[in-house]
């Protein structure tokens, strides 16, 4: 236990030692960096070495602009026919309002459906298993012993919530075919389909931009990010988009030249390490970006773990201290979440509200037919 | 006389080119480092910074802070993470080839403390470590540790939030440690015990 618990102390304080040279760590934090360098001469050199590397970084020397950037009058006058473009808050805001619209269509028709057929009580007993299951918030640290989730019982875990969820969606599907086999699949099947969301979302777009347009004078930070926002939607769908364009295109290309090399032996060959070269790149930046959301994990896991050991050994019997470690724990988690979030925000969101949505409709059609069921069984 | 920057703003949205012109002259310099250390080439930054301030023009009537270099930087990193993909469609547009022309080591300012800038190959080098983070890590080293800028303005210009900033930075930082303890000799003295 001790070693383990000693490796997680490395790592959690390991996350913190950037900050920390910056002075950007709580006062906690700072307390517990402190306390731990001293007896640790591998994080003190780790330390020594980050500062000796800042200290090069900051050397680097400023560049001087081969020019000025100054716009000329042609220059503004090129860029200042502006595209008129509707407010973020309005896309978004329709996009939203026509995936819920199209939730509550499906939903009202599944439940109506459900409720119709009239379940069984054997059929619907399995089906209200997952949905319970999935809609109970993801059980605390797994890792810690039972101690500490008496400890920090509201901290949610980001780790455990995601896989939760995620098993929710294949999971309710097959229990509601058994029971209503025609009904519940196409139910099923429309639900996730694209072809949906999209009819809709084009009814919903005009009917929801007169208000926010009007709320678009008031909301100061919506307004202002506006082409920003729209370059940064850009970036994201352009990205996806061209790095697998990228990635089929390099790889078709480099299949190519393989077979072109092996007939026409050295020719080729120059270029096949050039696309080689793409690709390694592509997959290493993509390894790197999976990489990263999980270390994050660990380093936050390893934080919130080892503070929970520290609290929980140390002050078992404070309780205003361990309450401050609480709410810490949960700022950390909370910069994580964002983070996890800030690559597909739309698309996650709106699958998770509609797996949830789906879960309770079909809880609520169970729900609604056994208590139908035991009236008739009562007259 | 120096006008304040909401001054410029003000002005700038009003269509007064002086007054945005004004607003270029300020931020170039900052806006063109951030981009040349990102990409890696003076020539690519050169493209970018003037697209940025173009950028920036078109949407100054949306502005409604009060720190612009955030913003600026904002712009700037979108027109690099742009041009980083094309160039990765082009694979023979390497970064690399633009690391060891003359302007990019040699181009820099007298600055305060001259004898502590590092010059030449370190430089290069160093710069070499920069570009072999993603470009995320990239971003927050080279505004925070290169630049100077706070985590604040940091997380401002990179869109995310100020405990991603120190993730990326903390990893960006640990990687460019990694790749300087390769370099041995070309170290100055002082840093080799320490690295």
């Amino acid at each position: 236990m001790s070693t383990f618990w000693q490796n997680r102390r490395h790592a959690a304080i390991r996350a913190l030692l950037s900050s920390y040279i910056d002075g950007e760590v709580s006062a906690a934090e700072g307390r517990r960096v402190e306390e731990h360098l001293t007896g640790c001469d591998e994080c003190a050199a780790e330390l020594e070495s980050l500062r000796a590397t800042m200290t090069l970084l900051r050397r680097m020397p400023m560049l001087e602009t081969p020019r000025s950037y100054a716009l000329t009058p042609a220059d503004a006058e090129a860029a200042a026919p502006q595209r008129r473009l509707p407010s973020l808050a309005s896309f978004t805001g329709g996009l939203a309002t026509a995936g819920a619209t199209a939730l509550v269509v499906v939903l009202i028709v599944g439940v109506v459906f459900l409720a119709r057929l009239g379940f069984t009580g054997s059929a619907a007993a399995p089906a209200a298993a997952p949905a319970s299951m999935a809609a109970a918030p993801a059980p605390a640290a797994p890792a810690a012993a039972p101690a500490p989730q008496r400890a920090m019982p509201a901290a949610p875990q980001p780790a455990a919530a995601a896989p939760a969820q995620a098993s929710a969606a294949p999971a309710q599907p097959a229990p509601a075919a058994q029971s209503a086999p025609a009904a519940a699949m196409t139910m099923a099947d429309e639900e996730p389909s694209p072809t949906v969301a999209p009819a809709a979302a084009e009814q919903a777009v005009p009917a929801a931009a007169p208000a926010p347009r009007a709320a678009q004078e008031g909301e100061e930070i919506a307004e202002k990010e506006v082409v920003m926002e729209f370059t940064a939607i850009d970036d994201a769908d352009a990205e996806a988009t061209t790095t697998a364009e990228a990635y089929i295109a390099a790889q078709a290309t480099y299949e190519a030249d393989i077979a072109e090399a092996q007939m026409a032996a050295t020719a080729a060959a120059q270029e096949q390490v050039q696309y080689a070269t793409a690709l390694a790149q592509w997959e290493k930046d993509q390894e790197e970006r999976v990489r990263e959301q999980a270390e994050e994990r660990i380093a936050t896991q390893a934080t919130y773990e080892a503070q929970l050991a520290d609290s929980y050994a140390v002050q078992a019997r404070k309780d205003e201290a361990r309450a401050a470690g609480q709410v810490e724990s949960a700022e950390i988690q909370a910069t994580d979440t964002l983070e996890q979030g800030e690559i597909t925000i739309p698309l996650w969101v709106l699958w998770i509200v509609g797996a949830a949505a789906l879960v309770a409709a079909i809880a609520i059609a169970v729900w609604l037919a056994r208590r139908r069921n035991d009236a008739n069984i009562d007259k | 006389m120096n006008i304040g920057d909401l001054e410029l703003i003000r002005r700038s949205k009003e269509g007064d080119l002086d007054a945005f012109n004004e607003i270029v002259a300020r931020y170039q310099r900052q806006v063109f480092n951030t981009a040349a250390r990102i990409l890696g080439s003076t020539s690519y930054a050169d493209d970018a910074t003037q697209e940025t301030f173009i950028s920036a023009y078109r949407a100054i009537g949306k502005f409604r802070g009060v720190n612009l270099a955030p913003w600026l930087l904002r712009i700037a990193k979108n027109q690099c993470y742009d041009m980083i993909r094309s160039m990765r469609r082009r694979p023979s547009d390497s970064l690399e080839e633009n690391l060891t022309n003359p302007s990019f080591v040699a181009a820099q300012s007298g600055g305060s403390a001259e004898e502590e800038t590092l010059r030449g190959e370190l430089a290069t080098e160093i710069q070499r470590a920069i570009l072999s983070l993603p470009k995320e890590q990239r971003l927050v080293v080279t505004l925070i540790d290169v630049q100077g800028f706070s985590y604040e303005e940091a997380a401002e210009a990179a869109e995310v939030s100020i405990g991603t900033v120190k993730s990326r930075l903390s990893r960006g930082r640990a990687r460019v440690r990694d790749h300087l303890r390769g370099l041995g000799e070309l170290l100055p003295s002082e840093f080799r015990q320490s690295l």
